[in-house]
């Protein structure tokens, strides 16, 4: 009996010392993911403060941005996330043309939206773990007199290269996941045709 | 008259029935009524483009901003008995009183709504209508609608809209609801709903690779959000 409640309470206190690590290794990686999230923002504020000050030509502010995509956004996992279902079974050479042309709509629509820049900061407010690796951190896009705050929360991922940004939530609206609805109707129209998708990608960029 | 309404009713419905559509996409995003609802987003865009935008835009350019605030305030305090009714429903009494409250300071205080005393005291607009009453009901949404004129709603949404009419104070006054009077009112709310949601028009002019399923999406997520059912992050997608 003695044999058996010694043998329950070091299960005990090995469960706690496993929930304990668990949990501290959580708390790190959230405080992780905030950390991430204003760092990565706040190079690219650097950058239109900059832009805004005339240290930095358009160009250079393009260019900037570009490179600092592929360290803020896991863009090949968001591609592959909008094509919902569609993905599987896809031909491969198709699936590349898509690949290519999203990822340069997507950067076309937030180069558009950078000369709308007007002084905005963003504060990090807090963060949610919903899953080991799988984040969401709460911010705010201080609106510092140019109109209101914003709430902004962005879902962030932690996988082989480090963590990424995956989708981000604006007035409580999910950008990944709207963009998904679009891909896939437009897909779904052309009976699964993805060069559909492509299409209209490149028509709405000209 | 009532002949006339009973016939344009039914064949709005034959319109309906004849426009369902039973491809899988549209089925799994709860729009039957696809093939309608982007002719009646076409026709309202059309109808934006050369009527609403272009009033909106006099509107703005001729009135003054603090005149332009005082009528956003006033018929925001208009609808303040329909935000309390539907908070009592939804069981909510301290919102509910914390709204009827609003509704005396602004309308007495504020000179008939046109000030918005409630804010400045620290009484926060709360907003609600009675398709969300139903949602917390458990009512489920029902397939997607484009009503003209109106824009994105549901089976639910719309019925709420319908009975949302009803605690308004311009149904209880006969002069305003049986004359002219009721129209000068809608278009009044309809150029300040539309200055409000330029910002949203002109994002989608610009973001949207298929503007009616962006408007659809951002229509449900905005429905979800005022329900409360996403906030907790539980039923976002997965990645992999």
């Amino acid at each position: 009996m003695l044999h058996l409640i010694r043998l329950s309470t070091i299960s005990l206190v090995a469960a706690f010392a496993v929930l304990a690590f668990t949990q501290l290794s959580h708390a790190q990686d959230a405080g992780e993911a905030e950390a991430f999230v204003q760092r990565e923002a706040q190079q690219v504020i650097d950058a239109l403060q900059a832009y805004n000050q005339g240290e930095l030509d358009e160009e250079t502010l393009k260019r900037n941005f570009r490179e600092r995509v592929d360290i803020l956004a896991d863009v090949p996992r968001i591609t592959n996330f909008v094509l919902g279902r569609y993905r599987r079974g896809a031909d491969e050479a198709e699936l590349e043309e898509f690949r290519g042309v999203f990822r340069e709509f997507a950067i076309n629509v937030y180069e558009r939206e950078l000369g709308n820049y007007a002084g905005q900061t963003l504060e990090v407010t807090g963060s949610v773990t919903r899953a080991p690796g799988d984040f969401i951190v709460r911010s705010t896009v201080r609106a510092n007199g140019a109109g209101e705050d914003v709430p902004v929360n962005w879902r962030v991922l932690s996988g082989d290269e480090g963590m990424k940004v995956v989708d981000a939530e604006v007035l409580g609206v999910w950008l990944a996941q709207t963009q998904r609805e679009e891909i896939t109707s437009i897909i779904g129209n052309a009976r699964g045709d993805i060069s559909a998708a492509t299409r209209a990608l490149r028509q709405r960029m000209q | 008259m009532r002949h006339l309404r009973l016939a344009g009713l039914a064949i709005l419905a034959g319109l309906a029935v004849s426009a369902c559509t039973t491809r899988p996409e549209s089925l799994q995003t709860n729009d039957p009524l696809e093939p309608l609802n982007r002719a009646v987003f076409s026709f309202n865009s059309a109808a934006d483009e050369a009527v609403i935008a272009p009033a909106a835009y006099a509107y703005r350019d001729v009135v003054p901003a603090p005149a332009r605030t005082g009528v956003r305030n006033a018929l925001r305090n208009l609808n303040e008995p329909v935000v309390f009714a539907n908070l009592l429903l939804q069981g909510r009494p301290g919102d509910a009183f914390a709204t009827a409250s609003r509704f005396g300071l602004n309308t007495i205080v504020g000179v008939g709504g046109l000030f918005d005393v409630a804010s400045e005291a620290n009484i926060e607009r709360r907003d609600t209508d009675f398709g969300l009453t139903l949602g917390r009901w458990g009512v489920e949404s029902g397939p997607y609608m484009v009503l003209p004129f109106l824009g994105p709603s549901s089976v639910r949404d719309t019925f709420g809209r319908f009975v949302d009419r009803y605690p308004h104070p311009t149904y209880w006054v006969e002069d305003v609801r049986e004359t002219e009077a009721i129209w000068v009112y809608r278009g009044i709310f309809a150029i300040d709903v539309r200055l409000q949601l330029d910002e949203t028009f002109q994002s989608l002019e610009r973001s949207a690779i298929d503007p009616y399923v962006q408007l659809r999406s951002v229509y449900r997520q905005n429905r979800a959000n005022a329900l409360g059912t996403a906030q907790d992050y539980e039923d976002l997608p997965d990645f992999d």
